[in-house]
């Protein structure tokens, strides 16, 4: 936008007050990125409270419960299965799980912010 | 015989490691080389080279020789520690991976100068990836010591002479740019190399015994269990937020184009990372089925093939493992070497490509030296304590930083020092003996669970007393919007 020319001399420019849209803007823009921190510590938070969940079970499990020893398929302890195998891809199911809702947030995000 | 086949292995995965790092970094830009560049490889690696990258250098030592070790010298208590290492990832997914790439570093300590615009703590987050780093640097270098012994039947001291001078050729030249191509291929060149035995032994058994391996062993054969419940917990405590401090893991998340690549990167090295420790999982359970587990556990699956297959092939297949026993310890080291020459370049010599090099000569040749004077002991243990140091110092800072708008560089300190100070005093105690055979023995002996809550509670009682910035909201929203 180009600069008008100063007033006359006697005359005084009346204006509204300095750019009204600006400062609520800035504070949208602040509030739907703390909205999306939250929501993304959130998911963040349970599928790791959720794995450790289980890795706690199954540690108090292979400790306490003899089944799981007692139980060979293929000749070795259902608790070196569950562990030694199983978990990898509960793990890699986990991250897939995540990658995609985290996503999904930064989508809601953009639309929202109109970014 | 054998030990001639195993030193043309090993001085093969030398030489193509110092010839792909040229290719990549020296020879095809010769001239062209930028902070940039030599820093985080331009920002512009891609997803699936960068996944391979970061598991051909997270592979350790520990991973290669120490799984099947601690599994065969302590059975399903050992099955913990690869689990442990791949999720680790998930939680460096969870917590850290887009935003840290976000964040615009080069270097751990720029991340405390961007987010709490704080130089204290930027020095000493930087002092503590300095310490972490020379410390899983030793590993490799006994690894290699161990390796070169057991093998070729040379001086011990010639492992650690080999690596420090392989870091030093691929890694001082072209820097980032130059050592990704390395990473990527050297995992898989190390999945090979247990994939081949894996194999080849499982093809031995079942011809030899004509029907299922497992079921030659009953379960009482197994080594039993010894490890509290409450032990093993704080041990997946450790290695799971280890991971997420480790600076040479770190280091490649900068070199990702976007928050949004960093994800995917993560997710694939997840899916690398753990079909690689089903193998040595493998390996550590056919030496206990087959009853050819050696003295040191560490050497289990070095000697393996050779007490199994007979003739040429066990020849061939165990200089195969040896190769690439070589490969982990050559890229953990490489990797550990570039995030110390970050630090120690950008901190002390100005940031320039010269400060670079200047580092990444300092960061390789301490290790180096201190590998002749000091003695291994069983490598993934070792490599579990210092899982436990970086879960309760770098790891707490990066996740404080990243999610919490009050944390502040007082609480970062505060955190790192009382966090180094707890983990020490536990491992140091429980080496003196202090409780041993008790509950809280088996604590001191994997400090996770009583450092990890000492640390954060310095952390969030210096950031309460110190604010942070008072604009720390538009810089977290910098980390978190897409």
């Amino acid at each position: 936008m180009s600069e008008l020319p100063p007033p006359s001399p006697g005359r005084v420019r009346v204006t509204a007050s300095p750019r009204p849209g600006q400062e609520p803007a800035q504070s949208t823009d602040t509030y739907y990125a703390t909205a999306l921190r939250h929501a993304q510590l959130r998911l963040s938070l349970s599928i790791a409270v959720a794995f450790l969940g289980v890795v706690t079970v199954l540690v108090l499990a292979a400790a306490s419960w003899p089944l799981l020893e007692d139980l060979c398929p293929a000749g070795l302890p259902l608790s070196w299965w569950l562990i030694g195998v199983a978990l990898y891809p509960l793990v890699l199911g986990a991250a897939v799980l995540y990658r995609g809702a985290a996503r999904r947030l930064e989508r809601r995000y953009a639309r929202v912010s109109g970014r | 015989m054998s030990a001639v086949v195993g030193a043309v292995a090993i001085g093969l995965v030398c030489a193509v490691t110092v010839l792909l790092a040229w290719r990549g970094g020296w020879l095809r830009r010769l001239g062209s080389r930028t902070t940039e560049d030599v820093y985080v490889a331009a920002r512009s690696v891609r997803p699936w080279v960068n996944a391979s990258a970061i598991g051909g250098e997270y592979l350790s030592a520990a991973s290669f020789l120490g799984v099947a070790g601690l599994i065969v010298a302590s059975g399903r208590d050992g099955l913990w520690y690869p689990v442990g290492y791949a999720a680790g990832f998930l939680m460096l997914l969870l917590f850290v991976a887009a935003p840290l790439r976000r964040s615009g570093a080069y270097a751990l300590s720029d991340f405390a100068l961007v987010r709490f615009r704080d130089d204290r703590a930027a020095r000493v987050l930087g002092y503590a990836v300095l310490g972490v780093g020379w410390l899983y640097m030793l590993p490799q270098m006994h690894g290699a010591a161990l390796t070169v012994h057991a093998v070729t039947g040379a001086p011990a001291w010639i492992g650690p002479l080999v690596v420090t001078a392989v870091v030093i050729v691929s890694v001082v030249p072209g820097g980032m740019r130059s050592i990704t191509l390395v990473q990527a291929v050297q995992y898989w060149i190390k999945l090979a190399a247990l994939l081949v035995p894996v194999v080849a032994l499982v093809l031995a058994f079942t011809a030899g015994h004509g029907g299922d391996v497992l079921s030659r062993l009953a379960p009482a054969g197994l080594p039993a269990s010894t490890q509290a419940p409450l032990a093993t917990v704080s041990l997946v405590l450790a290695l799971v937020f280890g991971t997420l401090g480790l600076p040479h893991v770190l280091v490649r998340f900068y070199t990702n184009p976007d928050g949004a690549s960093a994800r995917t990167t993560t997710v694939a090295v997840i899916g690398l990372v753990s079909a690689f420790y089903l193998l040595p999982t493998a390996l550590g359970f056919l030496a206990l089925v087959s009853g050819a587990a050696s003295e040191r556990p560490d050497l289990t699956v070095l000697e393996l093939p050779g007490r199994l297959l007979h003739g040429p092939v066990g020849v061939a297949v165990g200089a195969v493992v040896a190769a690439g026993a070589f490969a982990a310890f050559v890229s953990t080291s490489s990797g550990l070497c570039i995030a110390l020459a970050g630090v120690i370049g950008r901190r002390f010599f100005g940031g320039t490509v010269n400060g670079f090099r200047r580092g990444a000569l300092l960061a390789a040749l301490v290790p180096g030296l201190l590998a002749l004077v000091t003695s291994s002991t069983a490598l993934a243990g070792v490599i579990a304590s210092i899982f436990a140091l970086t879960a309760s110092t770098i790891a707490p800072v990066l996740i404080a930083g990243i999610w919490w708008r009050r944390a502040s560089g007082t609480g970062a300190v505060a955190c790192i020092v009382v966090g180094a100070a707890v983990c020490a005093g536990a491992l140091g105690a429980g080496a003196a003996g202090w409780g041993r055979g008790t509950m809280w023995g088996g604590l001191l002996g994997q400090p996770a669970l009583l450092s990890v809550p000492a640390a954060i509670a310095a952390l969030v009682i210096g950031s309460l007393l110190r604010p942070g910035p008072a604009d720390a909201e538009t810089i977290l929203a910098r980390l978190h919007t897409p």
